[in-house]
């Protein structure tokens, strides 16, 4: 992968307790792992949350550096619902 | 190739689906960690477990009134200072997502004594260099479990570069040291296609020594019928916590599908690969790896062919 900036709109399926902590969201194009980093910047309607607001289910814009084919680490996630 | 295949990073000569020799006990024979070095010999014991539930290790602290689920468990001295400390420190993470209900975790220290030595503090470096925290146990001299994402992500690079093992850790004590990993186990189910039923793993480590003195959890793969009101606990180190403190908490299993396990047991992110442990007759035995936030909170259930990918992982 070219490592360039992609975003995804979708929704939140599974959360995974790394910490930080990875993410799957499907989206219409699929599936997408999605690692966080002590970088990213969570959002709620451009308010900044705690990781406690992701939760599954919730819609989500992910923005990040794409690094495999449907795999990328986010640099924002703003939840959307 | 099926997905419960082992696979292994890329320290093994990047080998994808090296299989393990057969396996010459049943999926449900279970084993029993030792209990350090005196007693690694005695390991590898085989138990039956069948249709009884478990008990839930007993940490001062630990309510059993606010835990619905709870009912016996194992004492665990805290000194009055460490456990007066405030809860999440963290102005960022104020809220922790896969906190069920009421927060009644408890912290572990001193951390030496069994079960909580045998529980390791991951410090993970993956190929594009981000770093993250997750949680093993021992489960044999030189090989720590844990889940498969913390040894391979995908969105970081796949293989992680490195895993720094520290069992026992308490705060800014690593009062057993710690080894860095770079040899990993996982499944094809894992590896190949991110499925989340196959998503268990361990680190191999450079030798046995760190094992060999902290001793290591025994295994067990349990018939859909014991899990009707298992008691189960687990401990790890999450993120939400001061770094490096040990975080214990326990209940019921909920619901025992053919590959995972539900449950409502307070866990936080940094707790995946956490050992979720039933204590009976003083045996302890992993039936499940801890991975998955959102109330309920999963694990990989140990079945007969998880059981036996550990077994051969234990065996390295």
């Amino acid at each position: 992968m070219d490592g360039g900036t992609s975003e995804i709109d979708g929704a939140i399926i599974a959360i995974r307790e790394t910490w930080p902590l990875q993410l799957v969201v499907e989206a219409p194009g699929g599936r997408h792992d999605v690692a966080l980093s002590e970088d990213t910047a969570l959002t709620r309607a451009g308010t900044p949350v705690g990781s406690g607001a992701l939760e599954v289910g919730a819609v989500v814009r992910v923005v990040g550096r794409l690094s495999a084919p449907h795999a990328m680490v986010a640099s924002r996630v703003d939840i959307l619902s | 190739m099926s997905d419960h295949q082992s696979v292994s990073g890329p320290d093994d000569g990047g080998t994808s689906g090296q299989a393990p020799g057969p396996m010459p006990v049943s999926g449900h024979e279970s084993v029993s960690g030792g209990a350090g070095a005196a007693e690694s010999a005695a390991a590898m014991v085989a138990d039956s477990f069948e249709g009884q539930s478990g008990l839930l290790e007993l940490a001062s602290g630990f309510s059993r009134d606010v835990s619905a689920e709870s009912t016996l468990s194992e004492q665990v001295q805290i000194s009055p200072a460490l456990s007066s400390l405030p809860p999440a420190e963290s102005l960022a993470f104020e809220e922790p997502e896969t906190v069920c209900g009421n927060d009644d975790r408890v912290r572990i220290s001193p951390c030496t004594s069994i079960p909580w030595r045998w529980i390791c503090e991951l410090l993970v470096t993956y190929p594009d260099g981000a770093g993250a925290r997750g949680t093993g146990w021992f489960l044999g001299p030189r090989t720590v479990g844990t889940a498969g994402h913390v040894v391979f992500s995908r969105a970081n690079g796949g293989w992680a570069r490195q895993i720094e093992v520290i069992p026992g850790m308490d705060g800014a004590s690593r009062p057993f040291g710690s080894q860095v990993g770079n040899s990993f186990r996982s499944t094809n189910g894992w590896v190949n296609n991110t499925d989340p039923e196959y998503d268990y793993g361990a680190i191999v480590l450079p030798t046995a020594d760190l094992g060999n003195t902290v001793g290591f959890f025994g295994f067990a793969a349990l018939s859909d019928a014991s899990y009707q009101n298992l008691f189960v606990n687990t401990s790890g180190y999450p993120g939400d916590k001061p770094f490096g403190t040990q975080w214990f908490n326990a209940g019921t299993v909920t619901q025992a599908t053919q590959r995972r396990l539900s449950y409502m047991i307070d866990t936080f992110g940094g707790q995946s690969g956490s050992a979720v442990w039933r204590l009976l007759n003083n045996q302890r035995h992993v039936v499940g790896i801890h991975g998955y936030g959102g109330c309920p909170n999963k694990a990989v259930r140990v079945t007969g062919e998880v059981f036996n990918n550990l077994l051969a992982w234990r065996n390295v």
